[in-house]
């Protein structure tokens, strides 16, 4: 198409690249923040922070399903739902929660409650806030955007992602040797070399978390195989590969659940005394309710929860699954395990946020390359060329300037306030949109630097605002072994100090402008 | 009179690349679900499992077809070779499923 086969594969790289990059850049942001889901839900509820202070002697499990039964029997007797999350390494306290009646025709809604496993199971306050969720719902559900839509846009993003990353590695010819390739202050030369280096060092992760992500969603993106396979029908494909998704239908009429003892034996002879991630009764008080309770996966590279569902009257075994995945079930559920990056400890947690670093890295370095590029080629930028740089600096500035005002606004506006979560999230997204404005003006290195230094004040800003808030400061959290809200203060000041060094070096680099102009013209 | 020729030079160009991504998005995805779903009636495993990998690997030929209509320098070889493969699968699935 281009004449040789590793030009049209540049090209296509290049192309293809640029077409999706803001979206990816965004996508891979917000899916870094989701490898902190459970962490950022709990910083951004400083109601919960007490129960991050190690128990003395913790509730166990059992105690606490106990609990959790007996206060939802109690609080929300006609409901049609409980949800039951025991406490877990990531989040040491237990969640209750019930869906509420709402009106009929209305969409019916969750209430959570959340208790300190200490001695008397204090119950913990909450604020409206999205948290962590937010990211995570942004990775894939985008907002303000229809779910459906919003995930035929992310696929279709990730597969340009994945063609990238494929002519990418065509048209690359020395990749172990650009492995210990890097050489500073050559321009041009420098963004390809920065460019390389990311790539490289994480190609397994980059590879690995395109493919997989795509698989997340592979239902909806490739539902032919499956309705080929069923003869059309969809619902009988996932009855196949989960058979404890059944729905059963409500007796109208009142019967007493098993007691919560009796039910918890059923499951630990079948699995041993194994952590449970959840459990979910269905119907509660009618005759046939039932209870289906997931067990943790833990460590596994598992991501489906083998799953047992239980007669709520009688105890009797309706269904059960995952416990053992054939191997071509593994062969798929693994790729989802290995995405969402569940079975991750502390380490293997910050080496994922470590690939996704990498990755932005690779997609910024990708961007600025374009534009530098083109800039060569045609001294005076035109309108495509001003677009692009606009984009990049709204998405590399204003990205982290949305994320880090969400968490101001967060700790600022009133925890009474009307709908206040998506106060929060309406605040990053103006936020965003303002840098993206700012950077419509113009895109010089001034505009850069500006940018840079607002990140620094809002990132090292943040720490203190938020002692001052929880009278929790981070000296305090230290003590007191709350290793969550210390390390969040020292990603705070560590962002912080990222963005000084690119504002200290960008203002080297625009005092050198003027040289490097010329440098330019005696390069063409 | 050049001005007019460089023109159409650019838009046959132009056409080109719009119908070569055309192909690639739209066919590359009728390519690769159709392997995906005749992968379902071949391979050896239980139903489940059978769409479970065949759909798993659907990324993969998409990515393959992508590249592949890229790849290939004429236009008009690589559309014959999508119809072509696209007709047989097709024919294959109404053939041995009753979806469709």
């Amino acid at each position: 198409m281009k004449g040789s086969f590793f030009r049209t594969m540049t090209w296509l790289h290049t192309w293809v690249g640029l077409l999706t990059i803001w979206l990816l850049i965004l996508i891979f942001f917000a899916g870094m923040m989701s490898f902190f889901r459970s962490e950022i839900n709990l910083w951004t509820q400083p109601g919960l922070h007490k129960a991050l202070i190690a128990q003395q002697d913790a509730k166990t499990q059992n105690e606490q399903i106990d609990f959790a039964v007996q206060y939802l029997k109690k609080n929300a007797p006609s409901s049609t739902s409980w949800w039951i999350l025991p406490s877990n390494d990531r989040q040491p306290l237990l969640e209750v929660a019930y869906q509420e009646q709402n009106e009929p025709g209305k969409r019916s809604s969750f209430v959570s409650q959340y208790f300190a496993i200490d001695e008397y199971f204090t119950p913990l306050t909450t604020i409206d806030s999205k948290g962590g969720d937010f990211f995570y719902r942004l990775h894939f559900d985008l907002h303000y955007l229809s779910p459906i839509t919003a995930r035929w846009l992310v696929c279709f993003a990730s597969l340009f992602m994945l063609i990238a990353l494929i002519s990418g590695i065509i048209i690359h010819k020395r990749i172990f040797k650009d492995l210990f390739t890097w050489r500073s202050g050559k321009g041009l030369r420098t963004w390809l070399d920065s460019h390389n280096v990311s790539s490289v060092i994480a190609l397994p992760f980059h590879l690995m978390i395109t493919y997989t992500g795509l698989v997340t969603l592979i239902f909806m993106l490739f539902p032919s195989p499956a309705l080929t396979k069923f003869n059309g029908d969809f619902g009988a494909f996932f009855k196949a590969l989960d058979n404890t998704r059944m729905s059963i239908d409500v007796a109208h009429q009142h019967s007493d659940m098993l007691a919560t003892k009796q039910w918890l034996e059923q499951v630990y002879t079948n699995w041993g005394e194994v952590p449970l991630k959840r459990i979910i009764i269905d119907h509660p008080g009618d005759a046939n309710a039932t209870i289906k309770v997931f067990a943790s996966t833990g460590q596994r590279i598992q991501d489906s929860e083998p799953t047992i569902l239980l007669n709520a009257r009688t105890g009797e075994q309706l269904a059960r699954s995952n416990e053992s995945l054939s191997i071509p079930h593994t062969f798929y559920d693994s790729m989802t395990a290995l995405h969402t990056g569940r079975l991750a400890k502390p380490m293997l947690r910050w080496l994922y946020c470590l690939g996704g670093l990498l990755g932005l890295a690779m997609l910024i370095t990708g961007a600025i390359l374009w534009v530098n590029r083109r800039l060569n080629i045609h001294e005076k930028a035109h309108f495509g060329c001003q677009l692009v740089k606009s984009l990049n600096l709204a998405a590399i500035m204003g990205l982290p300037l949305a994320t880090v005002s969400f968490f101001w606004a967060n700790r600022l506006l009133p925890t009474q306030m009307q709908g206040r979560a998506e106060q929060e999230i309406a605040v990053f997204f103006f936020v965003w949109l303002s840098t993206l404005l700012f950077a419509s003006i113009s895109q010089n290195i001034l505009q850069w630097q500006r940018l840079a230094w607002l990140n620094v004040v809002a990132w090292a800003g943040l720490p203190v605002l938020s002692a001052l808030i929880t009278k929790n400061p981070t000296h305090l959290a230290l003590l007191n072994g709350q290793t969550i809200l210390w390390a969040f203060d020292f990603v705070f000041l560590l962002s912080a100090l990222f963005f000084a060094t690119v504002a200290v070096k960008l203002h080297s680099r625009s005092n050198r402008v003027t040289v490097s102009k010329i440098e330019i013209q005696t390069w063409k | 009179m050049s001005t007019l020729l460089n023109l159409s030079f650019l838009d046959l160009y132009r056409w080109q690349v719009i119908a070569r991504f055309v192909l690639a998005i739209f066919g590359g995805y009728f390519l690769s679900a159709a392997t995906s779903s005749v992968l379902t009636l071949i391979l050896p495993f239980s139903a489940v499992d059978a769409v479970l990998v065949a759909t798993t690997l659907s990324i993969a030929f998409y990515s393959l077809f992508f590249i592949m209509t890229f790849a290939v320098k004429s236009l008009s070889k690589i559309a014959t070779c999508y119809v072509i493969l696209g007709l047989f699968l097709s024919h294959f699935i109404v053939q041995y499923s009753e979806w469709l």
